[in-house]
């Protein structure tokens, strides 16, 4: 609001302390009461425009979102699909009973990473309120995460790998969806090489085994270093 | 200041320079809030149609690798149904939120999936509960 109270300065001439106090008085109310139309004016302007702007750019932000999320979920998505059918067709098929329990905690698992990288993807685009940044700095734990560019804990995803930190943690550190991709590829490529070591284990089919092998190159973080 | 030379055109002047001003200040402001706020929700759905439609991708495309080829009329009737369903997901329009198919669509491809599962005689959990995100689907 400096805008008003230069214009009001501006306003009031130099030797206008010296005409009578009542002629003053009036001329502070006149300020006073400009001074408070310009500033209603001001806010008026502002709310306006905030919800003309908001309108202009909800559906883009909302497209840009939606491939974000949905390029992010797809890998997880594809490989509980595959763990699924894995599953039925062990229940079908009669499998060998321990097969089939370790393909449900295979299961589980990429639930829980699909889950950790929801709930990590919904903070990430969190609109921060004034009352949520201290709670948001707790969470994000930036008081241990001292690196303060856009190189934080999680990119490259080496400092994830290397810690053995529990998954919801590395996903919870994540301040990029970038990172958050890291961890997860990180994520399905160790669930992947299990499920390829069942399928071989069980000889289940040569195509499968190739498929698995497909998803691994196309979802999975550094595939070729672990090949 | 040119308000303060010509008070009485100035007091309009000012009332809408003013409210100009306000409203470009404003305007950039609703336009980061809106964009943030799209995303937000734009992620989450994005989030939720990508697992769903990758889940029964991964599910057809291992199934009918699980099957072998074979003369027998019944399981010949499971690849077939199980290739149709893999070609509906390849072909959606799983990036463009803004397609005019979508709904139509996905309700096809979930129809599809029901019919797999009740052919390959399954029942496949495929619910996963997005708890955290603040909406329910």
């Amino acid at each position: 609001m400096s805008w008003v109270r230069a214009a009001a300065a501006e306003l009031q001439p130099p030797g206008e302390d010296e005409v009578f106090d009542e002629e003053a008085d009036d001329m502070k109310l006149l300020q006073n009461d400009w001074k408070n139309n310009m500033e209603k004016r001001l806010k008026e302007g502002y709310a306006d425009g905030v919800e003309a702007g908001k309108e202009q750019a909800l559906q883009t932000g909302f497209n840009v979102g939606y491939k974000e999320g949905v390029t992010l979920l797809l890998p997880c998505g594809e490989l509980r699909g595959t763990l699924s059918a894995l599953v039925t067709w062990c229940e079908v098929h009669d499998a060998d009973p321990a097969t089939c329990a370790r393909l449900g905690e295979l299961l589980s698992s990429v639930t829980q990473c699909e889950d950790n990288l929801v709930k990590s993807l919904s903070s990430i685009h969190r609109i921060t309120q004034p009352s949520d940044i201290s709670s948001a700095l707790e969470d994000m734990d930036l008081t241990s995460c001292t690196k303060p560019s856009s190189e934080g804990a999680c990119n490259g995803g080496q400092d994830c790998l290397l810690n053995q930190e529990s998954h919801s943690t590395s996903f919870s550190r994540c301040q990029t969806v970038q990172q958050l991709s890291n961890v997860m590829k990180h994520e399905l490529d160790l669930i992947l090489r299990d499920t390829i070591a069942l399928v071989q284990e069980n000889n289940m089919s040569a195509d499968l085994f190739s498929y698995l092998q497909m998803l691994k190159t196309k979802y999975c973080f550094r595939a070729a270093d672990h090949v | 200041m040119e308000c303060a030379d010509d008070l009485f055109g100035g007091i309009v002047m000012c009332e809408e320079r003013y409210r100009g001003e306000g409203y470009e200040e404003g305007f950039a402001e609703g336009k980061h809030i809106g964009e943030t706020e799209g995303k937000q929700y734009g992620a989450m759905y994005g989030a939720r149609a990508g697992s769903e439609l990758g889940c029964y991708l991964g599910f057809a495309s291992t199934w009918r690798l699980l099957l072998l080829p074979t003369t027998d009329e019944k399981q010949r009737k499971k690849i077939k149904i199980l290739d149709s369903l893999i070609k509906m997901i390849q072909s959606f329009p799983t990036e463009d939120p803004t397609n005019e198919k979508l709904q139509d669509d996905l309700s096809r491809v979930r129809g599809k999936v029901k019919q797999v599962c009740s052919i390959l005689n399954v029942q496949p959990d495929f619910s996963v509960t997005y708890e955290a995100s603040g909406l329910s689907f």
